[in-house]
């Protein structure tokens, strides 16, 4: 019923006894070409990976070390900052629909930054949300162009004692 | 009430231990009684974790805020089944829900393990069930506590967090819960075939619909999360590449290679190491997605707080990887493969390639997820990547995939030629050609589109040409009736024709996700203004302004007026918009912002008009609602009510979205039919069925 040849596709050259190939192949040809085509893959898989690493990894920090290692994050470099929204600090401008806040780490009470965002926010953005903001910093300021909001979470503080 | 259900989830875990001592010691001294007690204890393990759930069940709906839980997840005025599935809307509620549905397989289990073939396999896959439920009874009980009190008793809840009040919380959690935690049966079955020597393809065989109960749960679970997210979270699409996201696709990826390649054990004897390794990754990377959700090592908008429960869960996943390999590599002489694969072209080289594309799926994800980690260890600086890295890694891959499916079912085993090929493909793969050609002449230029509506015409018109050949030469036989035909056509052979319809939902399933990514429109005009939405920019609309969208329907929608409407509960902000759809007038769009008082969390009310050609998707983000202000920026009222002026617009029109309802109802009716039992090659003794290389005894083979 199925179309079963005795004869391979292709016969690798400098093969001994090329009649025999249906009952007494060498396993190591097969084996070979198999290695072959692992290997290409394999390769695929790689140079996707670095050609799609290259275009979105983005550095991912917290306030205070991003202060801490603002040298090294060149100001036009995009950067991904992890922080806490200070209350009574959201800023909406209805007109622009720019929002602004200041945010404050999440450890680190003395070191806060200035967060510009000209989108919609998320609906779990609110004061003391964990916000985690992708953009460029620039004159004090940072320019969010992506932003991941999570209310304060019930848990962390009872069940997290540091 | 309390101190019985702490008290049982207890015992419950003492019970487990016990189990998995017992059940380990009778199988390796050959003690029946001991066995026989340890299967004692692993049903008394079910009626416990029962009992459990019932107390926090009889708490969270009377309200009894005596305990912490209940005050968080729940509040007296939520319905009642809401107060159900506040259950799993926290931390310690969701490892119960997990331990419950650990039971229920258990039972399952130990029903089907009372008279199994080989009989050596029965007390080790109970162990295996038992060391899941006695780690997660441990954390649920001493790690966190469901049942812990609180110090002075609040009038009231909390409640669960609003966009958790969905219907899509009764469906979704315990769907995928069901789906993760069921990849314990397989590494249970394989982990009985390392333990007791029993190496043969048995284990594959049993094993065989407990994966295909995993596929259909994970497949439901992702499914429905994405509906959800879709319907409510108003950003428009339903994946975002999230950690958590990803976590919950991985085991998907792995059970469908181990689907694929047990066939090839049951029917070639091949691929053994390799299944036993699928079932180990498989049961490893649902606890790894559990673990995700609790640790706080990944920022995931999906993830309970930070809880100590991450470091038991690392050890956990590691015992499990350790045990698991270290067994496969003690065995390792044992799992000689029966065959060899015979030709580069061949069944057996086309679910390799399966294999190898669903692993590297997994590996792109896994790289993907913890880029953060990697990074941090080896440069001490986080990096992660943006869900484009996802998208140019996984799609390619995912694309391979739709056309190896197209290919797989209808090559020869061990060797095909090209020309037996050829002689196969060649109307699928004009009909795709002719296809990618209309696209183009209809206007498309997106090349991604193009190839991948031409993979998708390609597979979809090799599952539809095979029945059609089948059924053709079945109609022979019933004088030409077409339903008898299909009938017994698909009787002779359930797993292929279950398998093929799989196959065709899944690639419709694909054709929308492809349309929905590619062919979503974004422009939207306002007056003379043309605006392009992105993920998260709105659309600022006045009073009476009219906002245009052309999909394949050109849409004019007028925002008539927005209503304030006050209660208790929540502050409703009600939009009715006229919409005409190509000139003619329809029902009106009426999104909605709420915001609840309690907790004051805003939450969008998001607004689908459905068509069989598209989806038209309206949000109105309660923040960015405007009021008509005074001097100094507070809401001028009028009868105690803001003014409305405007708000900002999310809007999208959404390509073929209702088509994948189809697709997915198409996959579980195919799964239906390749699970359904066969009369007959159920009865036979188990040993004709092992190992059995020819075509007659084993129908095996999509």
């Amino acid at each position: 019923m199925t179309q079963i040849q005795e004869k391979p596709p292709q016969a690798p050259s400098g093969q001994k006894g090329p009649g025999k190939y249906g009952q007494h192949r060498k396993p190591k040809s097969g084996n070979r070409k198999f290695i072959a085509a692992g290997a290409v893959i394999a390769l695929a898989a790689v140079a996707i990976v670095v050609v799609a690493m290259q275009g979105s990894s983005v550095y991912y920090v917290t306030i205070a070390e991003f202060h801490g290692k603002q040298a090294n994050l060149q100001n036009s470099k995009e950067v991904r900052v992890a922080g806490k929204v200070v209350p009574g600090t959201i800023n909406r401008n209805d007109q622009t629909q720019e929002v602004s806040f200041t945010a404050v780490d999440a450890v680190d009470p003395t070191q806060t930054m200035k967060v510009v965002y000209n989108k919609i926010v998320p609906d779990t953005f609110k004061d003391d949300a964990q916000v985690v903001v992708t953009g460029t910093y620039s004159n004090g300021v940072f320019s969010a162009n992506e932003m991941l909001a999570k209310c304060p979470s019930k848990y962390s503080s009872s069940a997290d004692s540091n | 009430m309390n101190q019985i259900g702490y008290v049982a989830l207890l015992v419950g875990a003492v019970m487990s231990a016990y189990a998995v001592v017992a059940l380990s010691i009778g199988a390796l001294r050959r003690y029946p009684q001991l066995v026989k007690s340890g299967r004692y204890a692993a049903w008394s393990v079910v009626g416990l974790v029962a009992v459990g759930v019932i107390c926090v069940q009889y708490a969270l709906l009377t309200s009894d805020f005596s305990l912490r839980y209940v005050v968080e997840v729940s509040s007296r005025e939520m319905e009642w089944w809401f107060k159900i599935g506040a259950m799993w809307g926290g931390q310690e509620g969701s490892l119960l829900l997990w331990s419950l549905i650990l039971t229920v397989c258990m039972a399952f289990l130990l029903v089907q393990t009372r008279r199994i073939q080989p009989k050596e396999l029965g007390p080790w896959i109970i162990v295996a069930m038992c060391s899941g439920t006695a780690f997660f009874l441990t954390m649920c009980t001493l790690v966190v506590n469901v049942f812990e009190p609180i110090a002075i008793v609040p009038q009231d809840g909390k409640g669960l967090n609003p966009l958790l009040q969905n219907p899509g919380m009764m469906i979704h959690p315990p769907v995928l819960y069901t789906g993760y935690v069921s990849t314990i049966a397989a590494f249970g079955f394989a982990f009985a075939a390392l333990a007791s020597g029993r190496l043969d393809n048995s284990w594959v065989r049993l094993a065989r619909r407990w994966i295909l109960v995993s596929w259909v749960f994970l497949t439901l679970g992702n499914f429905l999360g994405g509906q959800w997210a879709y319907v409510t979270l108003g950003w428009g699409g339903y994946w975002a590449w999230d950690p958590v996201e990803n976590a919950a696709i991985m085991p998907w990826f792995i059970n469908t290679a181990l689907l694929h390649s047990a066939m090839i054990q049951q029917r070639r004897g091949q691929f053994k190491v390799w299944n036993l390794s699928l079932a180990i990754i498989a049961y490893a990377l649902s606890l790894f997605g559990t673990f995700l959700t609790r640790s706080g090592v990944l920022s995931s908008v999906h993830a309970f707080g930070e809880s100590t429960l991450g470091p038991y869960f690392m050890i956990w996943i590691g015992l499990i990887l350790i045990i698991g390999f270290g067994l496969v590599f003690m065995r390792l002489p044992e799992l000689r493969s029966e065959n060899k694969l015979d030709g580069l072209l061949s069944r057996e080289t086309s679910f390799l390639l399966n294999n190898i594309l669903f692993f590297l799926a997994v590996i792109f994800m896994l790289w993907g997820t913890l880029s953060p980690l990697v990074s941090q260890i080896t440069t001490g600086v986080k990096s992660e990547v943006k869900a484009s890295y996802f998208v140019q890694t996984v799609a390619p891959v995912l694309l391979a995939i739709v056309f190896l499916m197209g290919i797989g079912p209808l090559i020869a085993w061990r060797r095909a030629t090209l020309e037996s090929l050829s002689r196969s493909f060649w109307i699928p793969a004009s009909l795709a050609f002719a296809g990618a050609a209309i696209l183009y002449a209809l206007g498309m230029r997106e090349m991604v589109g193009i190839i991948g509506f031409a993979i998708a015409i390609f597979t979809a018109s090799t599952v539809g040409l095979d029945y059609f050949k089948g059924i053709r030469a079945r109609r022979r036989h019933t004088e030409g009736k077409i339903l008898p035909a299909v009938n017994s056509l698909v009787k002779r052979n359930r797993p292929r024709y279950g398998g093929l319809l799989v196959h065709l939902g899944i690639v419709i399933i694909m054709v929308v996700i492809l349309a929905s990514s590619i062919f979503k429109v974004n422009v939207i005009q306002v007056g003379d203004t043309r605006y392009q939405i992105d993920e998260t920019r709105g659309v600022t609309a006045n009073i009476g302004d009219t906002m245009i969208i052309k999909g394949f329907h050109e849409y004019r929608i007028k925002l008539d007026r927005i209503d304030a409407i006050g209660s208790p509960l929540k502050m409703r902000f009600q939009a009715y918009m006229s919409v005409t759809k190509d000139g003619k007038p329809e029902q009106p769009l009426m999104p909605a912002a709420e915001l609840y008082t309690a907790s004051q969390q805003p939450n969008t009310v998001v607004f689908i008009r459905v068509d069989p050609l598209e989806d038209l998707y309206i949000s109105m983000p309660l923040q960015a609602i405007d009021t008509r202000r005074d001097g100094s920026g507070n809401p001028i009222l009028t009868d105690g009510k803001p003014v409305i002026t405007g708000a900002a617009f999310q809007l999208w029109v959404n390509p073929l979205m209702m088509w994948s309802w189809l697709g997915l109802l198409i996959t579980v009716l195919g799964l239906i039919i390749a699970i359904w039992p066969d009369p007959v090659p159920a009865r036979q003794p188990a040993t004709e069925r092992v190992r059995s290389g020819n075509k007659e005894t084993e129908p095996v083979g999509v």
